[in-house]
């Protein structure tokens, strides 16, 4: 028995059935990172003030970076577990832990920060409904103050509707995102052009960043907090074990994908900043689109209330991808040995890994819980999303980088562009500098979020501890090393993923790769 | 854009077009003139970098899609002359 048989799950006897369509694919990356603007815009605002729009433009283009590395990696390799799989397969078993275990942190957070986000655009019809506002409802409780116990309630209904909905299945699951994504999509569009005509004071926008551009930890923290409106192309690339042909339509979707979301991100700082001062958005953080909607001329009655439908629905289906992504990675990590097998167990009727719903949900419980005692429930939950997703970033673009010098016969249905042409150990490589100046975009944000959020450069390192904690605990229990990896047949696997993704020609080229890399190996003994 | 199902190569040639190929059309040229009038209302007021990228944003993924579409119709025009 190798020792990756030894790792690998005893209790799985199903796999993750190929059912996510083309819309299906980018409808959960949207889904995802579409909603993030609903979240982010009054976060931003808060810090970013007059430079906000500016903000959102230099996180977006370190994201475009990071999603084009993503269409790569994930044509090439459609396996669940996104970023974490590729740090394993590219730097070894430690980094997909660390990886994986930052992904998952960010995963866990989506499901409580999007869901708290949703029961806040609910709670904008809160006065129309029984007369009182959210912040009535705030409370102290012994040492914590600002407490909001109807809002973590509303948040906590939430995250139980989703766990249900993701333990009957995920063609359920995408159902859902596919037809709330469609209708998101055509009217924030509508929404854009309307504020654009009618709403927008580029005079506005022009005053804002001349008398009221913020100090340079308000800028640094700003732009870390931006980077979270981009976090969510890891969707796509951990549903990718169960979209159909990955290959031909992962690059498809991401990258229409990076461009919407990259365009509506800016769009609506643009907007908000020549629509309304800054400082109404930082009041209004838990609804800050349906406060741009309201603002518009003529239809703002009608627009405020349905920006705010629309980002409780939004926010809601985001926090389902949130459920779905920790679900997908934790079935893949312990697939690879990283967690117990006890994790792999699928539901037999539904076909769902319905451990992995409900443990990690319930994190996603917890965490709700906890933000909620803190001042800001959403500041400090988008302080620990911003540190999993950099870090997670960070791992995915080394892992890119090693991967074109380690396996450059693989076939990758898509290449970042701007690559070197070069010789290792007698082999022709591309050298991604697209790559490499993503790795220090992102390791910037990073260092920056290090750098400027209490919460997340203390919670975010100590769930990695945390979480390594377990790993060191499971590998010793196990027999299996801690900092090094276990045996894996990549070749073998990248064979059977590419045949049950029906990918033939790939696997075509995949198989003569090989052959000629054998050959030349028996040429040079 | 496209205009080409996944997996069909550039050699086939709908014949139809779908729902959704009529939305892009309509969302590109929607694009091409709100990136216009963002263009034109930003450098009314002053030099600001901010709306010349959302315009000219907005502006040059609109050409560029539609740009495919014009090349559809080309091409589809050419097939149905042979």
């Amino acid at each position: 028995m190798t020792i990756e048989a030894k790792a690998a799950p005893r209790q799985v006897k199903s796999e993750l059935r190929r059912d996510v369509s083309v819309w299906g694919s980018y409808m959960w990356g949207f889904a995802d990172v579409g909603a993030d603007t609903y979240v982010a815009l009054g976060l931003v605002m808060a810090y970013a003030q007059g430079a906000t729009s500016l903000v959102f433009a230099v996180a977006g283009i370190v994201y475009i970076m990071i999603g084009l590395a993503y269409t790569e990696l994930a044509s090439a390799y459609p396996v669940a577990g996104g970023g974490s799989y590729f740090a394993l397969r590219g730097l070894g078993d430690f980094s997909g832990f660390v990886a994986g275990s930052a992904l998952l942190l960010d995963y866990t957070i989506d499901i409580a920060l999007f869901a708290t986000a949703s029961a806040g655009y609910i709670n904008f019809f809160m006065p129309y409904i029984i007369g009182r506002d959210i912040t009535s409802f705030v409370t102290n409780i012994g040492p914590f103050h600002n407490v909001n116990p109807v809002w973590c309630a509303e948040t906590l209904i939430l995250i139980g509707f989703l766990i249900w909905l993701n333990v009957r299945g995920i063609r359920e699951s995408s159902f859902v995102n596919e037809v709330i994504g469609a209708v998101v999509i055509a009217t924030e569009s509508a929404l854009v052009i309307l504020a654009f005509l009618f709403a927008w004071r580029p005079e506005l926008l022009a005053h804002q960043w001349n008398t009221q551009f913020p100090s340079l930890h308000n800028f640094m923290y700003g732009s870390s907090i931006a980077i979270i409106s981009f976090v969510g192309l890891e969707s796509i690339s951990e549903v990718a074990q169960e979209t159909r042909r990955p290959a031909t339509v992962i690059p498809r979707t991401s990258i229409t994908l990076i461009f919407t979301v990259f365009i509506f991100a800016v769009a609506f700082s643009t907007l908000g900043l020549g629509i309304l001062p800054w400082q109404e958005f930082a009041k209004n953080i838990d609804n800050p689109v349906a406060v741009l909607a309201e603002a518009i001329p003529f239809v703002g009655l009608i627009a405020g209330p349905f920006a705010a439908a629309l980002g409780a629905l939004i926010l809601f289906i985001s926090a389902n991808t949130g459920i779905v992504g920790s679900s997908r990675l934790t079935y893949y990590l312990s697939k690879f040995g990283i967690i117990s097998p006890w994790f792999d167990a699928v539901h037999p009727k539904y076909k769902t890994p319905i451990r992995t719903i409900l443990v990690f949900a319930g994190i996603g419980v917890f965490e709700t819980i906890l933000s909620f005692l803190t001042p800001s429930a959403m500041d400090t939950l988008a302080n620990m999303y911003a540190f999993g997703a950099t870090l997670g970033y960070t791992m995915v673009f080394i892992a890119l980088i090693k991967l074109r010098f380690s396996e450059p016969w693989t076939p990758r249905p898509y290449k970042m562009p701007l690559n070197i042409k070069l010789k290792y150990k007698g082999r022709k490589v591309l050298f991604p500098v697209l790559g490499v100046i993503g790795t220090l975009g992102v390791g910037t944000i990073l260092f920056m979020v290090v750098l400027t959020h209490s919460i997340g450069r203390i919670a975010g390192p100590a769930w990695v501890l945390l979480c390594f904690g377990y790993y060191a605990w499971y590998r010793k229990s196990r027999g299996l090393p801690i900092f090094k990896s276990i045996e894996h047949n990549w070749e073998k696997q990248q064979m059977d993923v590419l045949t049950s993704a029906e990918e033939f020609d790939l696997l075509e080229q995949y198989k003569i790769a090989l052959t000629e890399r054998d050959k030349k190996r028996t040429e040079l003994k | 854009m496209s205009l080409l199902r996944p997996g069909q190569s550039s050699s086939e040639m709908p014949d139809k077009l779908s729902k959704m190929d009529y939305y892009q059309i309509i969302t590109s040229t929607l694009m091409v003139i709100l990136g216009a009038i963002i263009l034109f209302r930003s450098l009314m007021q002053s030099f600001m970098i901010m709306p010349l990228l959302v315009g000219g944003g907005l502006l040059a993924l609109g050409v560029y899609r539609l740009n495919f579409v014009v090349k559809y119709f080309r091409k589809r025009k050419k097939w149905n002359h042979r």
